[in-house]
């Protein structure tokens, strides 16, 4: 379904492909060390040239795989309106005729958790706990160190806003946070370890679903710093945690982000505006947004593009 | 077809020069700022020229949207063919386009377009505070970069009109591309940083901090006789910690801390040591920050000081004024009196006071910023392009 997989299909057999983003491509140029950029943004990147060559041609590869793709599919759902925008952007760019009949959006959904929460165990409540989670307020952020996702900007807020007197950790957790030096973005790297207030900024690794749970309930928020997304699941997850989102107004995040978000625009400074306007709140309006929250997560469910792609099937017959 | 792309060709050598000056920071702070407007602006097709052994210096500043345009001689011929008014005509080489120039010298050109950057007048307003041969020669570059350029850009609204008065060109020519505090790295620092920064410098207990090069323009040698004139409880308690690269008749300063150390004052100069990285613990640790200077094109120091939540006594000559607005205390550079004054008013300051002076600090540091800066120079870019002279 993702249309890299349309590749070896035989051409009889119609595909519907689900366009979840380009980002590759539309942050190639951008973020060269990360996605696949044009030659001449990777050699600007000082990227040598064959190294740049390969990247290069990285990106062909895959506009042609993306193009293929589009050309040959009986349907295309998109998972956000963002999504099925830069679907038809691309569609003209690259010559490919049809794409608007062919293309509808069905946004994804999420598995709300099942039974009772499971609990920490006593090491994970005593990690918690030795890192004084339990005693101070944090926001945190949970996923990949991208270039996309801004990480050094997330640090810049934290900084600002310790710099003012306003008691707070940091909290980073996926499995590129094990370490400062570790963290795989130079620029999230650096910002980690030039902070003042790295004391307070504490890398978990790999969290599990217990540890997930906790850092839910217990956070003033949940900070996603993101430049771009196809979807933006973690906002939904956060959401339907009860934890309030801080995150950059842009892409598909305006259509995700619903009560208890707080969408602010794409600089460190608005971000500490907006975890500061977060962390202002009184107990009584903090539980009612987290309630909102949870009620908008609600309706992202699977039906919705279980319903879009059964309807596909069917007229495919 | 895609339209055809206008070329800048930005003088990178303040990016790539072995003394990271002030001119350094704001050639740095801009363009980076530059380089992400870039990203909507696919008809220019924006260079920096350096010398091609330097070209590597560029990728630390991670420039996404600039090529470097190598010139193939040294730096050091680059500056001595500068010096000696030997300059070829470089468009005829780098190719035509409109060339902007960070540094105070435009580069003779046959064919194009130039905006020059002058930063401050010292070398005709207070001549005699700066070096005989750099003064003869900036005088002489300067007058003829500002007359030749299609525009010139100046950091604040006042040396705007001073370049325009001075040179006799109009007004309408001189733009104003002002600079910022990077508050990235100027914020206040954690109490630990300070106490680790103090101890690796040698500074112990409360201290005033001045930050700028070492010469007579920046005032040390008064600002030195003013600490010694503090009432006997703050003097007894106070260090005075001066900051900065040596760069014009050190000696006198140095002469001037030894009488003052001679006089039981506590005096430390750190003459070239202090990093840009401890800079801002510094900062954050000292009680005020002192900035006497008797002329500036701009002032960063104050800037970064309030960044760091510390207020300042700035003086109250040429542009500083326009730079501090009202969250500094302001003094004569030229009264030693009124110097120590605005030190003991500042020292006096009650928590409350402080925390006052300390928000009108960071709301100043926030009427500047690099965007509005690179959106500026953007406009100087559209309104001198189409066309070649």
């Amino acid at each position: 379904m993702q249309f890299d997989f349309s590749l070896g299909v035989p051409p009889s057999v119609p595909t519907i492909v689900v366009v979840y983003d380009q980002v590759p491509v539309l942050l190639g140029d951008r973020y060269p060390h990360n996605y696949r950029p044009t030659y001449r943004a990777a050699r600007n990147a000082g990227l040598r040239p064959h190294r740049a060559a390969e990247k290069a041609l990285g990106r062909a590869v895959y506009e042609r795989h993306l193009t293929h793709a589009l050309e040959r599919a009986a349907h295309l759902v998109a998972i956000s309106e963002h999504t099925a925008e830069t679907t038809r952007a691309f569609a003209d760019e690259h010559g490919v005729r049809g794409v608007e009949a062919k293309l509808s959006v069905a946004r994804l959904g999420h598995t709300p958790p099942s039974g009772r929460p499971p609990d920490l165990n006593a090491m994970e409540r005593a990690r918690f706990e030795a890192l004084g989670l339990t005693r101070t307020p944090f926001v945190f952020f949970m996923g990949g160190s991208d270039e996309r996702r801004r990480i050094d900007l997330l640090v810049a807020a934290f900084n600002d806003l310790r710099a003012r007197g306003v008691e707070l950790k940091l909290v980073l957790a996926g499995y590129d946070f094990v370490t400062m030096e570790m963290v795989l973005s130079e620029a999230a790297r650096l910002a980690l370890l030039s902070s003042s207030y790295r004391h307070d900024t504490h890398l978990l690794g790999f969290a599990s679903e217990a540890e997930r749970h906790w850092l839910y309930e217990h956070a003033e928020a949940f900070a996603f710093p993101t430049e771009h997304e196809g979807f933006g699941l973690p906002v939904v997850e956060s959401l339907a945690q009860g934890c309030t989102v801080v995150a950059f107004d842009n892409t598909s995040l305006r259509e995700v982000a619903g009560p208890n978000c707080e969408l602010v625009a794409g600089t460190w400074p608005a971000l500490a505006a907006g975890i500061e306007h977060v962390l202002a709140r009184g107990e009584a309006e903090k539980a009612e947004a987290g309630e909102a929250g949870r009620a908008w997560a609600a309706t992202f469910t699977w039906d919705t593009i279980g319903a879009e792609l059964r309807s596909r099937l069917d007229a495919l017959g | 077809m895609s339209q055809p792309r206008t070329r800048i060709v930005i003088d990178g050598k303040p990016l790539v020069d072995d003394h990271f000056s002030g001119v350094g920071h704001y050639a740095m702070g801009l363009l980076q700022a530059f380089d992400e407007l870039l990203e909507h602006q696919p008809d220019l097709d924006v260079r920096i020229a350096v010398p091609v052994k330097r070209v590597p210096k560029l990728a630390p500043y991670r420039l996404r949207r600039m090529r470097p345009l190598p010139i193939y001689i040294t730096l050091s011929l680059m500056r001595r063919l500068i010096v000696q008014d030997r300059m070829p005509r470089m468009d005829l080489v780098l190719g035509r386009g409109i060339y902007v120039f960070p540094d105070f010298v435009r580069w003779p050109l046959a064919r194009s377009r130039s905006i020059t950057a002058i930063h401050d007048l010292c070398f005709e307003k207070v001549p005699e505070m700066v070096d005989d041969d750099n003064g003869r020669f900036l005088r002489r570059e300067v007058a003829r970069s500002a007359v030749r350029s299609d525009l010139v850009t100046a950091l604040t609204q006042g040396m705007a009109d001073e370049i325009a008065e001075q040179y006799g060109i109009d007004r309408d020519r001189v733009r104003v591309v002002g600079c910022a505090a990077d508050t990235r790295h100027f914020y206040k620092r954690s109490e630990r940083e300070v106490a680790e920064v103090k101890e690796r410098y040698g500074v112990f207990g409360p201290y005033v901090l001045a930050v700028g090069n070492v010469e007579p323009r920046k005032n040390q040698a008064r600002l030195i006789e003013a600490f010694c004139g503090l009432s006997a409880d703050l003097a007894g308690e106070l260090t005075l910690v001066l900051v900065g690269a040596g760069a014009w008749k050190e000696a006198e300063v140095r002469a001037q801390v030894d009488r003052a150390l001679a006089r039981g004052a506590k005096v430390k100069l750190l003459l070239g040591q202090v990093t840009d990285a401890d800079l801002p613990a510094l900062y954050s640790g000292a009680r005020c920050s002192a900035y006497v200077s008797v002329y500036e094109g701009f002032g960063m120091p104050p800037l970064e000081s309030m960044a760091c939540q510390t207020p300042v006594v700035a003086s109250n000559a040429s542009v500083i004024p326009e730079v501090v607005g009202e969250a500094a205390e302001l003094v004569d550079p030229h009264d030693t009196a009124s110097i120590t004054a605005g030190l003991e008013y500042v020292l006096r300051l009650d928590p409350e006071e402080r925390a006052a002076v300390v928000a009108d600090g960071l709301a100043n540091v926030a009427r500047y910023d690099w965007d509005t800066a690179a959106r500026a120079l953007l406009a100087a870019i559209r309104s001198v392009q189409g066309g070649s002279r």
